[in-house]
């Protein structure tokens, strides 16, 4: 269980550096490690020890195997996907506020109060 | 099982505006319209069959349950699903106005978020809750930033962290789930889960709570929604703050009865989450001088009622039909008084109090909405508000009059503001009066609005029996269960 650990400490560096960062890339770039973190403790809580694939591809030497749920591969997979999308997103946004503030600091973006 | 087409059909309206849109940029919204207006219908053809079974289930590509992605709708989802696509309808006919430019790339983000909220109130497993939740969440930040000016750009890029950050943390929940059930079927997970809830369970459902309650702005989670709903265009502020709330609220909700069986998480939480959101909600309406800030923050006091009326619901059992029952009038209400107040803001492109001054009183359509809006947030007898405020009080008293004391308050604070707002805008005299012209497509959603309003203030029976239908289906999860499972 030595990749919980590295799990772990991704998401404890991703979740400091989107608090503690104060430059807007820096904060998705901790957005991303965290999310891999969460990526890397889901495939691990998949891992099956000598584990199949979950493919019948011959009943009578994969009958007695052990085949892995391919669920949490599917949901890694798929969250990556929109991790991706995110990320697409938040550097546009970024540019435009760049165009607009000439800065990507997040104290200065301070227009919305109360 | 005809209502979960919903999510297919914005999700091909939403592929399809691009493609027909860049060719006529009208033709967007005729698609638009189209599609939502399909929803409504495949959502009420769905009622005999939930009404009759309890449950309707569609297993997708033929694979059951535990293996395959099922689709599953009771009463208590399929009232929502009807509000959304409703609301959806009446948002997508308002827009006609506001938008002027940009409007295919309108129209593919608002499809999105329709399918975003349609597939989280039908999704039967976690892993489609999730994935449809960060539909909704991506629409909605590209949505933020519609206008590009700088404002909405701030408000946009702090939602995307902020809402993106804790939608991981709904994530690393649902990991947790899995590692602890080896499924995410929600009715398996309820067999799985049972009885014995362990420490790693409470951490995994308040993980996803966190992300969910983000949604909703139940406080501490509150902090964004005014931001957002400031910067944000009106028809999309109207349905954040009524759907988007309300969708989370219902994932919220779902998960807390149908999944975990509602026994571990100690329904004192919610009561406290209730009244603070309630309390905080109403002080710093209060104080604001921003028409979408304050209607924003009338917002939040609204869902704490609903949260509070949720926790009492262990205590007094009535408490469930209240909380759903004023979770279906809030919806109404702050798409109405956000449809209402939305029309000024674009005539004169500020949602300054001041600069807002009178502007309303040119136009008598705007103004009785927006009243009729405002009485029934507050809760004035002979409108919606009135009847499911007055269930919450009724069922607070019995557990302590504190409570009673504090939601009565905030129900005159509710007044207080709201009735401020309304005679700032509609009543006083204007600076600089410009005639308004409103047509059908922003008459209509008004008038439609006012008239469930009122109609379910005075027949609040019928309301009250929808909200005990629903709130059957949500407490007693066996139907679900066994309907998914087979």
């Amino acid at each position: 269980m030595f990749i919980n650990y590295i799990a772990a400490l991704l998401i404890c560096i991703g979740i400091y550096t989107v608090l503690a960062k104060e430059n807007l890339l820096k904060k998705i770039i901790g957005f991303s490690i965290f999310s891999n973190g969460i990526h890397l403790l889901l495939i691990s809580i998949g891992y099956r020890v000598s584990g199949v694939a979950p493919i019948i591809t011959d009943i009578k030497t994969t009958g007695l195997s052990l085949f892995v749920d391919p669920l949490p591969q599917a949901f890694v997979l798929t969250s990556i996907v929109i991790d991706l999308s995110i990320t697409a997103l938040a550097v546009a946004i970024i540019i435009q506020v760049h165009k607009k503030y000439k800065t990507i600091s997040a104290k200065k973006l301070d227009n919305l109060r109360g | 099982m005809y209502s979960f087409l919903s999510i297919p059909i914005f999700l091909a309206a939403g592929f399809l505006i691009p493609l027909i849109g860049s060719l006529n940029a009208k033709n967007s919204r005729r698609i638009a319209l189209i599609a939502s207006f399909l929803a409504i219908v495949v959502s009420l053809f769905e009622i005999p069959s939930v009404l009759l079974n309890k449950i309707s289930v569609k297993y997708m590509s033929g694979w059951m349950a535990p293996y395959g992605i099922s689709v599953a709708v009771d009463a208590f989802s399929l009232l929502f699903i009807i509000l959304a696509s409703v609301i959806g309808f009446l948002v997508v006919l308002y827009s006609k106005k506001y938008i002027t430019s940009w409007s295919v790339e309108y129209y593919t983000l608002l499809m999105l978020l329709f399918t975003g909220v349609m597939g989280v109130l039908h999704a039967g497993d976690l892993f489609n809750l999730f994935v449809f939740f960060e539909i909704l969440s991506i629409a909605s930040y590209a949505l933020t930033a519609f206008h590009k000016n700088k404002k909405s750009l701030e408000g946009a890029i702090k939602y995307l962290i902020l809402g993106s950050f804790t939608a991981s943390f709904m994530l690393l929940g649902i990991a947790i789930i899995y590692g602890i059930a080896g499924t995410l079927n929600m009715a398996d997970l309820a067999g799985t889960l049972g009885v014995g809830l362990s420490t790693s369970t409470a951490i995994a459902f308040g993980l996803i709570f966190a992300a969910l309650a983000f949604k909703s702005a139940i406080v501490p989670f509150h902090y964004l929604k005014s931001d957002i709903l400031e910067v944000t265009i009106p028809p999309v502020g109207a349905f954040f703050a009524s759907i988007v709330s309300a969708t989370g609220i219902y994932a919220i909700m779902r998960l807390y009865f149908t999944v975990f069986g509602a026994g571990f998480l100690t329904h004192h939480i919610l009561i406290i989450l209730g009244v603070a959101s309630i309390i905080l909600g109403s002080l710093m309406a209060l104080k604001q001088k921003d028409i979408m800030r304050l209607l924003a923050y009338s917002a939040i006091a609204q869902v704490g009622f609903v949260v509070l009326a949720f926790g009492m619901g262990a205590l007094v059992s009535e408490s469930y039909t209240a909380a759903i029952y004023h979770l279906m009038n809030i919806i109404f209400i702050d798409a109405l008084l956000f449809l209402s107040a939305g029309v000024l803001v674009l005539k004169h492109k500020t949602t300054n109090m001041e600069h807002l001054q009178g502007v309303g009183s040119v136009n008598p359509i705007l103004s009785y909405g927006f009243l009729i809006g405002a009485l029934a947030n507050a809760g004035v007898p002979l409108t919606n508000g009135f009847a499911s405020k007055w269930l919450i009080y009724a069922a607070s008293i019995k557990i302590s009059p504190i409570l009673t004391i504090i939601t009565i308050v905030a129900s005159a604070i509710t007044l207080a503001y709201s009735l401020k707002a309304y005679s700032v805008l509609f009543l006083s005299n204007a600076k600089n009066p410009k005639t308004i012209k409103i047509d059908g497509t922003i008459i209509f959603p008004i008038v439609f609005l006012c008239i469930i309003c009122i109609a379910l203030g005075i027949f609040y029976t019928a309301g009250i029996s929808i909200s005990e239908i629903a709130a059957t289906a949500l407490l007693n999860n066996k139907p679900y269960i066994l309907g998914v499972l087979g």
